[in-house]
Order: structure tokens, then C-alpha cells, then sequence
């Protein structure tokens, strides 16, 4: 294909990018920021309420709170008691869900248009008036357990990927599960759940996104009437622990009755703010995305493995580029490892053809493109933008953003980040004697 | 995460009986025609993004596996995207990614699919692409090879994740092998699959007779028509696939389980099944809302009583298959191995509950206000959830009127209505369990819900619902 091909492939990816996403944003006094995009194409709403809070801000000990704390938020305010969160929601045509990561905390609602105030009064009740009551903590702990049990101890990948983390980082918080150590899940107190209330849901750390079908009027006004009179407080404090550099590969093994193997291999890379990041996106979509990519076509094509993905994860703190392999039966780890890494070397040492990089950058845009389809999805990018890129202006640049990226961006962060003793090395392995009989 | 709820496919179909709280839920205009190789057209023009979603749907699917040969429909249509007479696997995959399209293929108890969505700009090469896909493979060799032994690792590693593993074995067991939803691929079945089965597989079933392309987006019709007219006119007409006319499965003498036993787990999976209804039964309406009070969503009587007061589970459902030939109901949930008695006698609990009380007038109307809220967003938002929705027309027979009409119907049900289908389905007598589970553990209680429990291992090879085998 020509290079003038190429280029007009490009924009007319592009083009779809230049129908801008219209966002309104306000900040009310007590700092919560609002941020709204009107799409009528369905008569419903989405509303996000980001918060700045999750494991990276919690301590040896209370591992999980976050997690935990976000099962409490359901479990009864001052108005709207325990279960009266879901009834009321539900007989008014809406769900909700939520999700904690290492960094935030995340708070989602779908309803029919009809139910906007209600959501608002509902939302405004538990971040001011939580009731934290003692029988709810007991029964949701252990909710959290059996959710901890299916996550990571009945799941292999669960179980290898705690390990990894717990390797690859010797000092920042991002070492320990999202859900929690088991036994810090059967051990927080009630007063430890207040505090991270106190620290976790002040308004000021927290962005609330409304996309559908809403006027930004009416939500301006149910947010001075609910959000705006609950007080100002005192952010979390930042997390001050910085992951000293690595200076050589750790390796990390764990052994279960498994089927098949599986191997998970970290980098540590910057934040998701850092200027890296879109050419670390590029690299990830070079190695795996499609069926045309680097890694699918010599290990899952090549018959080395059942899967071979990679990419970055948003972080708020340098964070790490991921990748998952599968060996197919018979493949021993070392074979389908060092087919890895010899893709990972190929990207450093050549540079990839025009077309190549074009491909990838088709494929980030396209793909980003369809996450805007629904207004859920809208929704949790322009927080997700505001949060991790700092802005949310930053969604419309996304175009901009990868199409800068060259091939030897591509080639320098290769060099810089995914090297030999900037890596930690998790592999599975599944133990004999396991079949019947036996 | 909060919810381990996210939706079964059954339940999209099941989200069918629902609609928005203020106006009645209407489809976008479509067309559809038939060509005269028997392919059927249906088109959707829907201008919002530039993008359009083609389907290309062949009747059959998982129905239409040879009894021994479970997992021939699924393998032959992934295999669509690896070779045709035009193009290699390799540039399948070079062509699609380098538009950044996205293609999918699936394999549905009813139906085979391919999934290709495009820029608006490049449907001329998207509708071409597809028919190739559709109209020339040609199964190369070791394409084929590298298929099946994909396929016989898939099958073994589903069993590292016993929540992956249950759905078959509940199938299986529940079904029973003589019933197409039982014939359920394995690492067996998938070892007697050759190449000659699959181009049979491929030349009988890929027919002019069996296929429909939908189209939903942003396209010109007349454009679209002509070049879907001129692609997929070059199918042969072939013959039409004669359904399976399988029995529905009626509930057993007695009541009957299967312990499948996980030696390292530390919880039990576990399902309660009976039998449920078909896709288009008449009381489809009633039990989409009954299923919603009963284990359909948070607030739900299940999920209520073993997650939110008990702490028993992360999460509970009741999921009510809605197919082509009538389902199973089941409640599906996990514990802690040490609990698992007191997880199925609390479900049982429920389940009678609901049977000695039905439900009010206010629970009726809760739920009906709870699925009309959801369905735009669940199934009509989307260009590809309308694709879906309009390829199941094709294969369930329903027309518009499932989805135009659904806020009477639900504005019709009646508390009596709920009753009755309560005293019809939710039954508590002779019911199908099956645990995957440690059997150290929990084996001893499998007694007390079945006389004469089946014992079998998760880690030979084979999804085995009985011990003889």
C-alpha cells in the first residue's frame, strides 16, 4: 500500500475524532467538579462520581479499605437506610454499580432521564451522612471474602498476578492487592472504615461525570441544591513513597493445580500523565493488538501460546506495562518467555515500517472511537481523562495525541523502559499429581 | 467491584420483554428482503457516527453439531477468518486491522455469526471482506490443525476456572446428551473433529438458504443494497437446515445431582436448575419479570437474602434461558466450602418463599419499571446491539412487534399472571443441582438433596456428567 494510501486512511480515522466530545464544566464551592455531556440518543443517564481514592492511599494492615469502603457506600445513609440505596434506584428504573482500583474509586448509575433528581438526593445522602452500621460491616466483610475467594484464590490468574505485583514493587503501595490481603479483609475496624470516609469522600476530591439525556441547566441546578452544602474537608495526603528504581530482573513463581501454565511479565513506566504514554500505547498495540500484530502472529499463530497481550494500565504514580501469556500445552515457559522477549528486542532494534505504525495508530483510534458508543462508556473516559491525564479536554487531542507518535518514539521507549532488569517475571506452573486417581 | 451481575447472554433476549419508562420503545425503521439464493438482507440506516455493523448470521449453530462431534459449528466459523481463495489468514487480519475494523466471530446455541463493523467509508471493502469470508474459504490445512489443537487447549484450561466450568457441566447434566443444549463440546468431542467434517459442515450449512446480513449505521440503502445484492448473490442457494425437534426436558421422577469434584478449591460453585421456557412461550413477559424479583437483580429475593443479609456469596442470579427450544431456570451462585450447606438450603428457602407468597403489587410494579428503565441502554443503543437483536429475529422468527410491543405487555401482566407462572416454573420438587466443589469437603452433603448423587472428577479429560464414563 502506498504511503499516500496511508495517509488518507489516517484521516479518515481522524475525521471521526474531529466530531468534538462537548463537555460543560463547572466547579461548585466546596470544589467537587461537575463535568456534563448532553446525548439524547437514548432517554437515559450515566453518573460517575470519580474519587480520588483507592489502595495506593491505604497502609500495611488495612489493605482493601478501599475496596471495602466502596461495598459500605450501598449499605445505608441518614435518609435513604441500608438496602433503600438499590430499592429506590431499582423501583425508579435505574442500577448502579461501582469499581475500586489502585487509585480511584468509582461510583456508576444508569436511570431512565426521570430519575435524575432522585439520583442526585441519593448520591448527595451518602457522601454526607454514611451510617457505617456495625451489622452491615460484618455481613459485607464477608461478601468481600467470597468475592476475594472467586478473584484471586480460585483463579489463577488472580492468584500469579497478586504475586507479580507483590514483586515488582518493593515500597509503593501499588504492591499490594486492590481487594485487600485475606487477613487484613478479617481484621479493619470500624474506626479505620470512618477515617477513610473522612479522607477519601470530600467533595473536593471527587468529579462527577453526567452524559445522556440531560440539559446541563437541570443538572447544574440538582448540583448546587444536593452536591454544592456538603462541606469542604481535607483531601487524602499524597502518597509519598516513590518505587526505587529496579536494577535487575526479579522472578516470581507460584505452583497450583492448573492445566496450563501461565506467565505475566511487568515493566515499571511513568504515570499515565507522563508524555511516554501515547507512544507506550503504540508499542502495546505493535506487539498484540489484532490478529495481524507481532505477538499473535508468532506466538498464538506460531502455536506457542492460547493468548499474548500487552499494554499499560492508568496510574496515578509510575505504573507498569503488562504482559499476559498463555503457553499452549507442551510449550515450556522458557520457549514462549524467550519468544517474548525476542519481539520485545526486534521492536528496540528496528524501527517498524510506516504501514506498520500506521496500522496501529488505525486500529488505537478506531478502537477509541467505538469505546465513545455509549453513554456509560462516555462517561467513564472523560473522568477517567480528567483524573489520570489531568484534563478532560485531553479526550478531543486523543487523535492528535497517537498520530505524533513516530516510529522512533515507538523505538526510545522500547530502549528506556522495557529492558532486562527493569523487569519482574511471574510464571504459573501447574503442579503434577493432580488428575484422579493419582 | 460491586456486582459480579453482569448480564448472561440469555438475558440480553431476555431484556427483549422490556422497554423505557416514559414512551413506548420503537425499532429504527429496516428493510428486509430476500434474494434469490434465499440470502436475507435486512438493513437499518441509523445516522448518529460514521461507523456501520454488518452481521452475517448461518443458521444451525450449536443445535446443529453431529451428536459426537460437539464444537464443529463454533470451530468451522472461527476457522472463516483463516483463508479464503482470495486471501491468506495473513492478510485477513492485515486488511482488517490496518482499517481498524473490528471482526468477531461467534457461536450461538441457534446460530453461527461473523461481526464485522467498519468505517462508514470502507463498507464497500467491509461487505466484500465478509462475503469472502462467508462464500470462499477454503480450510487450509494446517490453518485447520492449529485450529483444533487451539481449540482441545481451550477446552482444557476452562477447567482452571471452575466459574468458566460450571455452565458446561449444567448443561450437560441438565440436558442430557441426546438434547442439542447438552451436546457440549470437549476435549473428546473436539478430538473427533477431522477437516472433511468441517468443509461437509461448511458446504451444507453456509448456504444461500441459512444466511442473512444485517447491516446497521451510517450507510446510503440504495448504495448498500446494491453492493450486498451483488456480494452475497453469489451464495448458492444450497438447502435450508431442518431445526432439531428436540423434546423439551421434563422434570425428572426425582431429584438429581452432580458433584464435580475440584480438589484444591476453597469454595463451591453451585447451580439449582428446572425447567424454564422458550424464547417465544407466551409466558415470556410474566417470567422476565418474576425472574427479575425472584434473582434478576440486586435488590432480588436471592440476591437479598444469601449476599446482603447472610453474607453467603458475592453474588446470586436467577438466569432464565430464553432459546430457540425451551431452557433451563437456574439459580447460580458460589461459597465458601465451609457454607455451602447453608448457601443451597437458603436458596431452596427462597425459592419456596416465593412459591408460598408470590409477589404484591408493588413488587410487580417495581420490576416493571426496573426493565423498561434498562432496555434502551441494554439493547438498543448500539449499532451492533440492534445487529444482534435483528439476527435473532431471523432465527427466533419474531418480528418488530417483540420490541414495539413490549411496554404493553409488560403493562398488561397482572399480579395473577405473576402467580400463575410461579406455580408453573418456580418449583421446589425434583430439581437438577450441580456443585463444582472439593468433594473432601462437601461431598458428604450431597445426599441430602438427591438419593442417588454422581460423583466425578473436573480433572480428566471431558466435561463427564456421569461416573461410568
Amino acid at each position: 500500500m502506498s504511503i499516500r494510501l496511508v495517509a488518507v486512511l489516517l484521516l479518515a480515522v481522524s475525521w471521526c475524532f474531529s466530531q468534538q466530545v462537548e463537555v460543560k464544566q463547572h466547579m461548585l464551592e466546596n470544589g467537587m467538579k461537575v463535568l456534563i455531556h448532553e446525548d439524547h440518543d437514548v432517554p437515559n443517564v450515566a453518573m460517575y462520581l470519580f474519587f480520588k481514592v483507592g489502595s495506593r492511599n491505604e497502609q500495611p494492615g488495612t489493605t482493601g479499605l478501599s475496596h471495602f469502603f466502596e461495598h459500605m457506600m450501598f449499605n445505608g445513609a441518614k435518609k435513604y437506610g441500608p438496602k433503600e440505596f438499590d430499592i429506590v434506584l431499582e423501583k425508579a428504573g435505574g442500577r448502579n454499580n461501582a469499581y475500586t482500583s489502585k487509585d480511584v474509586t468509582v461510583y456508576t448509575d444508569f436511570l431512565p432521564d426521570s430519575a435524575l433528581e432522585l439520583m442526585f438526593d441519593m448520591e448527595a445522602d451518602r457522601l454526607k451522612d454514611l451510617a457505617l452500621l456495625p451489622e452491615m460491616v460484618a455481613s459485607e466483610r464477608q461478601v468481600v471474602s467470597n468475592e476475594r475467594r472467586m478473584a484471586v484464590d480460585n483463579n489463577p490468574f488472580g492468584t500469579l498476578y497478586e504475586q507479580l505485583n507483590a514483586t515488582a514493587y518493593t515500597a509503593h503501595p501499588y504492591q499490594w492487592p486492590v481487594i485487600g490481603w485475606a487477613s487484613d479483609i478479617e481484621q479493619w475496624t470500624r474506626e479505620e472504615l470512618e477515617h477513610h470516609y473522612r479522607m477519601g469522600y470530600a467533595p473536593n476530591n471527587c468529579t462527577v461525570v453526567i452524559a445522556g439525556a440531560v440539559k446541563e441547566a437541570d443538572v447544574l441546578r440538582l448540583a448546587k441544591k444536593y452536591f454544592e452544602p456538603i462541606p469542604k474537608q481535607v483531601a487524602p495526603p499524597p502518597v509519598r513513597t516513590v518505587e526505587p528504581q529496579q536494577n535487575g530482573e526479579r522472578r516470581v513463581t507460584v505452583y497450583r493445580r492448573a492445566q496450563l501454565p501461565l506467565q505475566l511479565f511487568s515493566w515499571h513506566v511513568p504515570a499515565t500523565s507522563n508524555e511516554d504514554t501515547p507512544a507506550l500505547a503504540v508499542l502495546g498495540s505493535l506487539l498484540s493488538q489484532g490478529r495481524s500484530s507481532r505477538l499473535y502472529r508468532r506466538m498464538v499463530d506460531g502455536e506457542l501460546a492460547l493468548r499474548a497481550q500487552c499494554g499499560g494500565n492508568e496510574s496515578l504514580d509510575p505504573g507498569q506495562f503488562l504482559c499476559i501469556v498463555a503457553p499452549r500445552s507442551g510449550v515450556e515457559p522458557e520457549t514462549s518467555e524467550r519468544a517474548l522477549f525476542e519481539e520485545i528486542e526486534r521492536l528496540r532494534d528496528e524501527a517498524p515500517s510506516t504501514q506498520e505504525l500506521q496500522k496501529a495508530k488505525n486500529q488505537l483510534l478506531a478502537d477509541y472511537f467505538r469505546e465513545l458508543k455509549t453513554i456509560a462508556n462516555k462517561a467513564n473516559f472523560i473522568g477517567n481523562f480528567e483524573v489520570f491525564h489531568g484534563d478532560w479536554r485531553k479526550v478531543n487531542g486523543y487523535d492528535a495525541m497517537i498520530g505524533g507518535v513516530s516510529a522512533e518514539d515507538v523505538q526510545r521507549v522500547a530502549k528506556k523502559y522495557l529492558t532486562a532488569r527493569n523487569r519482574t517475571v511471574g510464571t504459573l506452573i501447574p503442579e503434577k499429581g493432580e488428575e484422579a486417581g493419582q | 467491584m460491586r456486582r459480579p451481575m453482569r448480564m448472561p447472554l440469555t438475558w440480553l433476549l431476555t431484556l427483549l420483554a422490556t422497554v423505557p419508562v416514559l414512551a413506548q420503545l420503537r425499532l429504527p425503521e429496516y428493510t428486509k428482503e430476500q434474494l434469490p439464493n434465499g440470502v436475507t438482507l435486512v438493513m437499518m440506516p441509523k445516522r448518529d457516527v460514521p461507523l456501520v455493523s454488518l452481521h452475517l448470521q448461518v443458521k444451525g449453530g450449536g443445535e446443529s453439531d453431529p451428536k459426537a462431534m460437539a464444537g464443529l459449528a463454533d470451530i468451522t466459523n472461527d476457522l472463516l477468518l483463516r483463508g479464503t481463495s482470495k486471501r491468506s489468514a495473513e492478510q485477513i487480519a492485515n486488511e482488517v486491522d490496518f482499517l481498524g475494523a473490528s471482526i468477531g466471530s461467534a457461536s450461538s446455541a441457534s446460530a453461527n455469526s461473523l461481526m464485522l463493523e467498519v468505517l462508514s467509508k470502507d463498507l464497500k471493502q467491509g461487505v466484500e471482506i465478509l462475503a469472502d469470508l462467508a462464500l470462499n474459504s477454503t480450510f487450509p490445512e494446517d490453518e485447520v490443525a492449529k485450529e483444533l489443537a487451539r481449540a482441545l487447549d481451550n477446552a482444557k484450561s476452562l477447567k482452571d476456572n471452575p466459574r468458566g466450568a460450571i455452565g458446561p457441566y449444567a448443561a450437560r447434566f441438565y440436558f442430557g446428551d441426546g438434547h442439542p443444549y447438552g451436546n457440549i463440546a470437549d476435549e473428546e468431542s473436539i478430538q473427533r473433529i477431522g477437516r472433511n467434517d468441517i468443509l461437509g459442515y461448511y458446504q451444507r450449512m453456509y448456504a444461500g438458504a441459512n444466511m442473512a446480513v444485517i447491516a446497521v449505521g451510517d450507510f446510503d440503502p440504495a448504495a448498500l443494497r446494491k453492493e450486498l445484492g451483488a456480494a452475497f448473490g453469489k451464495a448458492k442457494p444450497g438447502k435450508a437446515y431442518t431445526w432439531a425437534n428436540a423434546q423439551a426436558v421434563a422434570r425428572g421422577k426425582a431429584p438429581r445431582l452432580l458433584l464435580v469434584n475440584d480438589p484444591q478449591a476453597t469454595q463451591t460453585y453451585f447451580q439449582i436448575l428446572q425447567p424454564g421456557i422458550s424464547v417465544t412461550s407466551a409466558d415470556r413477559t410474566a417470567m422476565q419479570l418474576v425472574n427479575t424479583l425472584f434473582g434478576g437483580r440486586f435488590t432480588s429475593m436471592l440476591n437479598d437474602a444469601l449476599r446482603v443479609d447472610a453474607g453467603l456469596t458475592y453474588g446470586v442470579t436467577s438466569q432464565l434461558q430464553q432459546r430457540r427450544l425451551p431452557g433451563s431456570l437456574a439459580i447460580s451462585t458460589f461459597t465458601a466450602n465451609e457454607t455451602t450447606e447453608q448457601a443451597i438450603d437458603l436458596a431452596l428457602e427462597v425459592l419456596k418463599r416465593l412459591r408460598e407468597k408470590g409477589v404484591d403489587a408493588e413488587q410487580l410494579a417495581s420490576a416493571k419499571a426496573y426493565v423498561k428503565g434498562g432496555t434502551p441502554t441494554q439493547l438498543v443503543e448500539t449499532n451492533d446491539q440492534l445487529a444482534d437483536l435483528l439476527a435473532e429475529f431471523e432465527v427466533t422468527g419474531q418480528t418488530r412487534e417483540e420490541v414495539d410491543g413490549l411496554f404493553a405487555r409488560i403493562d398488561a401482566v397482572t399480579v395473577a399472571d405473576a402467580r400463575r407462572v410461579i406455580d408453573t416454573y418456580y418449583r421446589t420438587d425434583n430439581l437438577t443441582f450441580v456443585l463444582i466443589g472439593k468433594k473432601e469437603a462437601v461431598g458428604a452433603l450431597a445426599k441430602k438433596y438427591a438419593a442417588n448423587p454422581v460423583f466425578v472428577e473436573l480433572r480428566v479429560p471431558g466435561v463427564k456428567v456421569s461416573a461410568s464414563e
